[in-house]
């Protein structure tokens, strides 16, 4: 009960510090403001093929594969959370006093 | 089947976890190796020869299994991460085995990323990005010489020298690591004791032995495993890359970094994988020959928490442009 409460405290402090902190903002000045424009381009190359396209028209373009990949990361984590205390559970290092206690039991 | 049997049949497959790891390794090569012979590394055709590719059932396909080899690769990676630090990389050759590991891991984190930017799409282009304007703007202060290694990765020539790094020079890199894993990783010594006995004693040959078939079923599992995923879900693919802007996420084994990202800025993408890899590295010196939980053991599972914490929160969290941001500050020094 000790060390869960331990572990708690420390995600609890630990999600507090994050979620207070987190700045969402950008936007700003004449580059990234949502109405510029955004050329079309390539890796290594400055120039793609294609008319430019505002921060809303390009986000539209990729909001679907995004949001299927949103889903499938979280579920690719609680799988992970799943497996990992699986096999915490299967080579969980126990000292030979408990051991023999539980085969004792 | 009682209770005892299947957590000993667990356990067996458990102790296997970094054979499954290199299976899925080949089976990542292999269908790199075809997926090559339709990819098209000049930067000008990069993005339609993707859309190509993904608009073809076949082809389509090979790129489903290259993509989902290579994560459910990862996905056990990490599994077998969690196997070796509890079972404690204690003593001269377990030690060196788990530092060869890190290795790896580090060289596959590279190789994933790097395939990352081969997509030539808006996701990988803001990858890029975050690569380009973290070295030129904030390491290159530091290290003036690395601006050496952006220029090399820049111009015409970029993705075709990320093509050779992904598909070339990383793999010898991994391939022999792997081999050297091999001489010292206790498990691995015994996986290869048939081989030998093959040799000598002219005994019926390696898939007599126990390890070496649970290892091969739990491969045809995962191989079946992949190609079903790669049946039912593409791969993703996104728009062709814009300039100066960030819509995206990235891939599930970059959010924790996304999270710090969403924090610190975009300082945290120089920091945070060299500190992963440090903590990883530093284990083995906090793990005792000793019987029961020491801090070796607690270092790796709270690292690992904090990374897995770390992601679900940034896949939840609204998608902030970190490149925006950096240029805003700092102006366009990095670009």
């Amino acid at each position: 009960m000790k060390k869960l409460v331990i572990w708690a405290s420390f995600f609890a402090v630990l999600g507090f510090i994050f979620i207070n902190s987190a700045s969402v903002s950008a936007h700003g000045d004449e580059n990234t403001a949502n109405e510029a424009l955004h050329a079309p381009v390539q890796i290594g190359l400055r120039e793609g093929e294609g008319l430019a396209l505002t921060r809303h028209e390009v986000a539209d373009l990729v909001h679907q594969v995004q949001k299927n990949e949103e889903a499938r990361s979280f579920i690719k984590f609680s799988l992970l959370l799943i497996f990992v205390f699986l096999v915490i559970s299967l080579f969980w290092p126990k000292k030979r006093v408990e051991i023999n206690t539980r085969q004792k039991q | 089947m009682n209770f005892a049997r299947i957590k000993l049949e667990l356990m067996q497959t458990g102790i296997i976890l970094g054979g499954v790891v290199l299976s899925l390794l080949i089976f990542s090569l292999g269908s790199g190796v075809l997926l090559s012979f339709f990819y098209n590394p000049n930067p000008a055709e990069t993005y339609y020869s993707m859309v190509i590719i993904a608009a073809n059932p076949i082809k389509a396909f090979i790129r489903n299994f290259h993509f989902w080899s290579s994560d459910l690769l990862l996905f056990v990676l990490f599994l077998h991460l969690t196997r070796v630090a509890l079972t404690k990389p204690s003593g001269k050759m377990r030690r060196y085995a788990w530092w060869v590991g890190v290795g790896l891991f580090i060289m596959i984190f590279a190789q994933m990323l790097i395939g990352t930017f081969l997509r030539g799409d808006q996701e990988a282009y803001e990858a890029y990005s975050h690569f380009f304007i973290g070295t030129t703007g904030i390491v290159s202060k530091y290290i003036p010489f690395v601006t050496l290694i952006t220029d090399f990765f820049s111009d015409n020539a970029a993705i075709f020298r990320f093509f050779i790094l992904h598909a070339v020079l990383l793999p010898i890199g991994i391939t022999l690591l792997i081999v050297l894993h091999g001489f010292l990783a206790p498990t691995f010594r015994a996986l290869t004791a048939p081989f030998k006995n093959a040799v000598v004693t002219q005994t019926p040959g390696i898939f007599s032995n126990h390890a070496i078939k649970r290892l091969l079923r739990v491969s045809f599992v995962a191989f079946f495993a992949v190609v079903i995923l790669s049946a039912l879900l593409p791969a993703p693919l996104l728009s062709r890359p814009y300039d100066g802007i960030e819509v995206t996420k990235p891939p599930w084994w970059l959010l924790w970094i996304v999270a710090l990202e969403n924090t610190w800025g975009l300082t945290a993408i120089v920091i945070a994988p060299p500190l992963l890899f440090l903590i990883f590295a530093l284990i083995p010196f906090f793990t005792k020959d000793e019987q029961g939980a020491d801090f070796g053991v607690y270092l790796y599972l709270i690292t690992l928490f904090i990374i897995i914490a770390l992601s679900f929160w940034a896949n939840l969290a609204p998608q902030t442009a970190h490149t925006e941001m950096f240029m805003e500050e700092h102006g366009s020094a990095g670009h």
